[in-house]
């Protein structure tokens, strides 16, 4: 499902956080929003949500976003916050049902068809094992693995990922990142995900956004993004942009003062 | 393994939480336990087998000759059942109105107590007392309607000033709010007394809480809000298990989270305030029964408020029980026993609460 934004605003308490924003993601696409910390990255993704009143366009498919119900809304967006509340002790099928809720009447309960859907997701993302687990027993990589099962069961053509990744280690960073890759090209899911890890971002998103100060600076594939200069610019970082050894590009930050030192050292010694 | 065996495998084991019955059934032996030794049990000694059947022959198409005096029967049927009727009602109400207000302020120690709803009913009921003398010529009792005003001012004065300041509201911000509005309304509540002092006896002894006066009237007066308000709470169990995941989370779920919240509050303060117009003031069960049933049959709501329901019942006929044998033939103030068992149960939960964040 394509997404399209057209001069997105948004206002926190009459402070602007996001300055007329416009990007397209086509059906299937992953783009990644990069940017400092501040630049209103998880602010795109909650607008796009409609969790925040903006002024500007969103659009699904062809619809706008701002005139539709939450519940429809609900069943074509998943959203991922960056530190979702994992309930202690709740069951991880319990947990993964509750994506269950843009289907299931107000007051009602899950139909045959939700377990179902449920029963799919544990075997596909292979929670079986830990369907009766509780959530407060998980480790990180675990926990967020049942995250993306709840995301799953939602069914939302349409995911948005707040750093899925910030609080695993290098291991689960990757297997997290090729699970979200393998199930948008497995199931044809747009993935709008904002991200601090430059090189992983350039490495599973085909597109990039640069966000800073609630403006877009810079947009397209990582090579034409990701440059030192632009680095320097709006993170203020020194960073060195290497070639990958499977050709993409890696971001490696350095510290040219310090290396100085000890050279400046080594040479006294 | 082939793929249509590994569904079958996962599908025998995607059993969310429900409520199971041999769970429902034992929660509901219980309450049949409680209300049995409630009518059993008084000052006056009475033939078990003379009550059980004085009780059978109420039931349609049921006629057995129970043996009891013209008397005996009157102090089974129009003293002692009453009061279990009405302590039942009172306890499920606050049970489940604890449980849902934990729920929906994924707080797990609020209670409809703590965020003002007893001072807010207390005041209710002393101004009604003190500005309206002529009230017996009302052709309703307004004392019910008082406390439930006053609650639901209170409520949402605490909901309002808990909120503001802070974009998401803080649970501790919400609970210190409930103070204040508390000791607040208890400022106005004694002020009023002062100025009506005539009024201090009827008002204390509302307070205290007691169901020594309980009769059917009691019982028919606080019927329909407990029932429409722990209906609508216990419809609301599968939202407030979506709920745990915050506000933001439910939303993007589909679920308005605020419209929920608000309309569980006004469901839970609703039936409180009339469980308290006519209980008084009874603590500690609106955290106990909840509680006790989160640590055995874990905390899904779908589970947690049924049961509180059932067990809260349970909980206050026996409280209710001991409170008027323990001092035969004094009567100890209910409030005193919730309170004498809640209070180092409320610590235990604080602790374990602390414990696993």
């Amino acid at each position: 499902m394509t997404i399209e934004v057209a001069g997105l605003s948004v206002c926190y308490d009459g402070v602007p956080v996001l300055r007329g924003l416009s990007v397209r993601v086509p059906t299937g696409g992953w783009l990644a929003l990069i940017g400092p910390n501040g630049a209103g990255k998880t602010t795109v993704l909650r607008a796009v949500a409609g969790l925040v009143p903006f002024s500007g366009e969103v659009r699904m498919a062809d619809s706008a976003v701002s005139g539709m119900r939450r519940r429809r809304l609900a069943q074509l967006v998943a959203y991922v916050p960056q530190r979702p509340q994992i309930p202690a002790s709740m069951t991880v099928t319990d947990y993964v049902l509750l994506g269950r809720t843009p289907y299931i009447p107000y007051l009602g309960t899950e139909s045959r068809k939700d377990l179902d859907v449920v029963t799919g997701v544990l075997e596909r993302l292979e929670l079986g094992a830990l369907a009766h687990r509780l959530l407060g027993s998980l480790s990180g990589g675990e926990a967020q693995r049942a995250v993306l099962g709840r995301v799953l069961a939602q069914e939302a053509p349409v995911l948005l990922l707040d750093e899925p990744t910030a609080a695993l280690d290098v291991g689960h960073q990757q297997q997290v990142l090729e699970l979200i890759d393998e199930l948008r090209l497995e199931q044809g899911l747009t993935v709008m995900s904002a991200m601090h890890d430059l090189t992983l971002a350039a490495q599973f998103a085909e597109q990039l956004l640069l966000l800073d100060g609630g403006r877009a600076v810079a947009a397209g594939p990582a090579r034409a993004v990701l440059t030192e200069a632009t680095i320097r610019r709006h993170y203020g970082a020194s960073v060195r942009i290497l070639e990958g050894p499977e050709g993409g590009v890696v971001v490696l930050p350095t510290r040219a003062g310090r290396r100085a030192t000890v050279e400046a050292e080594g040479r006294v010694g | 393994m082939s793929a249509v065996t590994g569904v079958r495998e996962a599908e025998l084991g995607v059993r969310p939480t429900r409520l199971r019955p041999w769970v429902l059934l034992l929660a509901l032996g219980c309450l049949a336990g409680a209300v049995l030794l409630g009518i059993l049990v008084g000052p006056v000694g009475l033939p078990a087998g003379g009550v059980v059947k004085e009780l059978m022959n109420r039931l349609p198409l049921v006629s057995v000759h129970s043996g009891l005096s013209h008397l005996d029967a009157a102090i089974v049927w129009q003293i002692r059942a009453p009061r279990v009727v009405l302590a039942g009602l009172v306890g499920a109400m606050l049970a489940i109105a604890g449980a849902s207000y934990q729920g929906v302020f994924r707080n797990p120690l609020a209670d409809p107590y703590l965020l003002g709803v007893a001072a807010g009913a207390g005041l209710g009921v002393t101004l009604a007392v003190a500005c309206l003398p002529g009230r017996a010529g009302w052709p309703a009792d307004l004392l019910p309607l008082a406390a439930f005003g006053g609650a639901l001012v209170a409520v949402l004065a605490t909901y309002v000033l808990g909120r503001s300041g802070t974009r998401s509201r803080n649970t501790a911000t919400l609970i210190l709010a409930g103070v204040a509005v508390a000791a607040f309304f208890t400022a106005v509540q004694t002020y009023v007394q002062q100025r009506h002092a005539d009024t201090l006896r009827q008002v204390y002894a509302w307070i205290l809480g007691s169901l020594g006066t309980a009769g059917w009237r009691q019982v028919a007066l606080i019927l329909p809000y407990v029932a429409a308000s722990g209906l609508a709470l216990v419809f609301h169990r599968r939202l407030l298990d979506v709920m745990s995941l915050g506000d933001e989370e439910a939303a993007s779920l589909g679920i308005r989270a605020a419209r929920v919240r608000l309309t569980v509050v006004v469901a839970a303060t609703l039936g409180t305030a009339a469980a308290v117009a006519v209980s008084g003031l009874i603590g500690f069960v609106g955290i106990i029964v909840p509680h006790t049933v989160r640590l055995i049959f874990g905390s899904s709501y779908r589970r947690v408020l049924p049961l509180s329901v059932i067990l809260g019942a349970a909980f206050l006929i026996v409280a209710d029980l001991i409170a008027r044998t323990a001092l035969s033939p004094a009567e100890i103030p209910i409030g005193v026993i919730t309170a004498f068992f809640g209070a180092p149960f409320f610590l235990l939960v604080l602790r374990r609460t602390r414990s696993l964040s």
